[in-house]
């Protein structure tokens, strides 16, 4: 339950649309952990991490944090599709890389060339069962395995106008990829709007839930990443309710202060 | 006074409502899920219509049928075997028209597809020749066959000629499909298609040639020419030209009678024009290439049984540029499609050229004298990317297409804001004026209404009929007491109510009153200035009808006395 929404883009808090609340609550439902220091990260083997359109990039010892979180065998999966990302994949060693750009396709779920419909090419954890997956403006990746990637009837709409013009190509793209570091995986992912409220709500859209699923149950820990990633904003109130909420000594004075104020106006006979 | 500032004060806000709600006229709609379905990461499912498209799952195996259809269609070629090929070619044909319509529908006419579509385009007209030209030089070897059994050496000549025309021609159609292999084999490549049948194709196409090649030299070798005492010569000066040129065909008829004499000339084996000797037994005619593919042709003339060499000329093809203007046309909507068609600076006569609105052809039209063209179309309100094209093989020109030109068609006077808003304005105004002046008419005498009688428990409202004459409020009396004989004393007082609420109801305007309890309508009713009587009418009513209470005959007496006292009441009132 939210008390208060922001309307911040992959906000955990946002619950209109654009929000992640909906998969933020499936996560805790099945004891997902907020990562919100690398710190965080300490001792943690088998896990899995996962940051959603991240919009920081990593210093020197967020950078280290993570990379040893990687080699110890855990698993990042990382959601971008502004390129924010390819700092954290360069730091964490990864050769994958995001292509920032408006992937589309003849091949689309909704009547919108951005809505690209991309097909599976190879196995991993990460895409079992997953055959084909409906992506919202995607980027495109290269390096790496590719794991999912878009048909041939696809290309990158440089000017935005959902029309393929002579000067962009046709062309199959990667839209999921895996690497190994170390002794762990990176999983890159180049839409982290399959994270939104209205993609998780969707309805038998493609794969998608499959692959949430696969992410959500994947008999690991799973760590939600709220230091770099997006899904951390909470501006305005929501801010202002969030720290009330998590913080205890503020929540106790607030009850507090309700009630006194009840009780006034009680014996006042205000109401 | 006050009555005027309260309409003022009324009439003001009103107004500035409706100016604020005007904006909205053309489309009321204040919100919608697509108004905030946009950010620059993603965009709300729910605001598209969902229509799980997967084109790649249809065009590719079309673009994988189209190039397996080549293959088996030159293959029975070769075999001869023409009626298979005629069957493969019309599905070929049709495969291409399937591409064709795809390619303009996905609007993918700067993609790699439209070159794939473009070059089969070509291949379609390419493969339709070779099988005319195969199955025609074909029946030439049965032609030879007998013209040599009837001893009729003219006609063989005439035979020997034509397969020679068709040798040309098809090497000449061979060369145009290989120059285009290179591209089908890499687009089709980069979109995985298998390319081996149509490699095959090309392969099978070559031993087609070598084959015809090889036929026609034997035939040539051993036709000879008719005896006859004359002989023809013929050259074309130059050997070469583009568009608009003009050809110079001459020759000389050498034998008795020379001069006056009728010769034919043929281009690629059909009749071209005929010429007349000049006293020396010269000839000449001027070829204007015009509409005329580009590549080889054969030329040769013919005076009765006596044939010339044949000789050949080039026709090569010119890049041509194409304009496109667009201006308002006659009519809201129309717009007009004007430009000029040129090679290398020099107008295009009788061309056709295509308006395309969005890839999708919608107009087309023919270049006059000028290379000018100019025709108006219709299009619906929208943002169309216009251009005009031509591509028409029938001319040694190379096809073009103008500068797109985006236009935008703005939404008939009709459906203007404006007008929407006007309109809400005036037929607001007009119904104030209606209502105030409604209001201010005098109410209508009394007498002349009053309420239709209904003895339905359930009538909805009272109608508003003429007054009910005397005789009928003695038969409501004579109803009342009807029902009393027959112990339904309940129904009885309840048609005396019935009767009294809808009187008092109409006179004193009080909306309702059937769907009101007793009480209410008492309630309703207490400035009327009868109020104790109907007051006590009421309790009575409410005792008998509610209550279960059978009222004596004083009781009755004095209830149908309350009624009539009511009722006259409410006629002096009047």
């Amino acid at each position: 339950m939210h008390l208060a929404s922001t309307t911040e883009e992959y906000s955990r808090y946002n619950i209109q649309w654009n929000g992640t609340s909906i998969f933020s609550d499936l996560a805790e439902e099945r004891g997902a952990v907020e990562v919100r220091s690398p710190d965080d990260l300490a001792g943690y083997t088998g896990a899995c991490l996962l940051l959603i359109a991240p919009d920081t990039d990593f210093d020197d010892a967020a950078a280290g944090a993570y990379r040893s979180f990687l080699e110890r065998g855990n698993t990042i999966v990382l959601a971008d599709d502004f390129g924010t990302g390819n700092q954290i994949l360069g730091a964490l060693g990864s050769e994958i890389r995001i292509l920032p750009g408006n992937l589309s396709s003849m091949d689309m779920e909704y009547s919108d060339p951005h809505t690209v419909i991309a097909y599976r090419t190879a196995n991993a954890t990460l895409v079992d069962g997953v055959e084909t997956l409906m992506l919202n403006r995607p980027a495109a990746l290269e390096g790496g395995e590719i794991l999912v990637q878009t048909s041939i009837l696809s290309w990158i709409d440089a000017d935005g106008n959902r029309h393929i013009d002579a000067a962009e190509t046709l062309g199959k793209y990667g839209v999921v990829a895996r690497e190994s570091v170390g002794a762990g995986e990176i999983y890159v992912i180049s839409d982290p709007s399959l994270f939104i409220n209205t993609m998780v709500g969707l309805d038998s859209v493609r794969d998608n839930h499959r692959l949430i699923g696969n992410i959500l149950e994947g008999g690991r820990p799973l760590l939600l990443d709220a230091v770099a990633s997006q899904t951390r904003a909470d501006d305005g109130i929501a801010g202002i309710l969030h720290t009330v909420k998590s913080t205890t000594l503020i929540k106790t004075t607030l009850i507090c202060t309700v009630l006194l104020l009840g009780a006034y106006a009680f014996r006042r006979k205000i109401f | 006074m006050k009555k005027r500032a309260a309409w003022i004060l009324l009439a003001i806000p009103a107004l500035i409502f409706l100016i604020f709600i005007a904006q909205y006229a053309a489309s009321p709609v204040l919100y919608t899920v697509k108004d905030d379905s946009v950010t620059s990461s993603h965009q709300n499912p729910e605001a598209l219509k969902q229509i799980s498209r997967e084109q790649s799952e249809t065009v590719l195996p079309l673009m994988s049928e189209i190039l397996g259809s080549t293959g088996t269609l030159v293959l029975n070629i070769k075999l001869k075997d023409f009626d298979s090929a005629e069957r493969d070619l019309k599905e070929y044909m049709e495969r291409s028209r399937q591409l064709d319509r795809m390619v303009i529908n996905l609007d993918m006419s700067e993609t790699e597809l439209a070159e794939f579509r473009r070059n089969n385009q070509k291949n379609v007209q390419s493969l339709e020749e070779l099988l005319n030209d195969t199955r025609r030089f074909d029946e030439l070897q049965s032609l030879e066959i007998r013209y040599r059994d009837e001893n009729r050496p003219e006609l063989l000549y005439s035979v020997m000629y034509e397969g020679e025309t068709l040798r040309s021609r098809v090497a000449e159609n061979f060369k145009g499909y290989q120059s285009r292999s290179d591209a089908m084999v890499n687009t089709s490549t980069k979109f995985e298609l298998d390319t081996a049948a149509y490699e095959e194709s090309v392969e099978d196409f070559e031993e087609i040639v070598a084959a015809i090649d090889a036929e026609q030299e034997t035939r040539s070798t051993t036709t000879h020419a008719p005896a006859t005492p004359y002989r023809l010569s013929i050259a074309v000066t130059p050997d070469h030209g583009v568009y608009r040129d003009r050809l110079l065909i001459a020759g000389n008829l050498t034998g008795r009678t020379i001069a006056g004499q009728n010769i034919t000339l043929f281009i690629d084996s059909k009749t071209w024009t005929t010429t007349t000797t000049d006293d020396g037994g010269g000839y000449k005619a001027a070829f204007a290439i015009d509409r005329i593919r580009a590549g080889k042709h054969l030329v040769y003339a013919v005076y009765g049984s006596t044939y010339s060499d044949v000789v050949t000329f080039s026709v090569l093809p010119l890049d041509t540029a194409l304009t496109l203007a667009v201006t308002e046309g006659t009519a809201s909507g129309n717009r007009t499609f004007s430009g000029n068609l040129t090679a290398a600076g020099m107008p295009v006569a009788g061309a056709p050229v295509a308006i395309t609105a969005d890839g999708k052809a919608f107009l087309s039209a023919t270049t006059n004298s000028a290379g000018s063209y100019a025709l108006e179309g219709h299009l619906e309100a929208g943002t169309y990317r216009v251009r005009a094209v031509f591509d028409a093989v029938a001319f040694p020109l190379n096809a073009s297409e103008s500068e797109t030109v985006l236009i935008e068609i703005a939404p008939s006077l009709l459906e203007s804001p404006l007008l929407i808003s006007a309109g809400i304005l005036l037929l607001t105004a007009l119904g104030a004026v209606w209502y105030v002046r409604r209001r201010r008419q005098p109410a209508p005498a009394p007498e002349e209404v009053s309420v239709a009688e209904t003895e339905d428990e359930e009538a909805p409202a009272p109608v508003v009929v003429e007054r009910p004459p005397v005789e009928e409020e003695e038969n409501i009396l004579a109803t009342f007491a009807r029902l009393a004989g027959e112990g339904s004393i309940s129904d009885a007082v309840h048609a005396l109510y019935l009767r009294l609420a809808g009187s008092i109801a109409v006179r004193h305007r009080i909306d309702g009153h059937a769907a009101m309890t007793p009480r209410e309508f008492l309630a309703a009713c207490r400035s009327i200035s009868c109020i104790e009587t109907l007051t006590r009418f009421i309790r009575r009513y409410e005792a008998v009808r509610y209550g279960g209470a059978v009222p004596d005959d004083s009781e009755r007496q004095e209830l149908v006395a309350w009624f009539e006292d009511l009722m006259k009441e409410e006629a002096g009132s009047d």
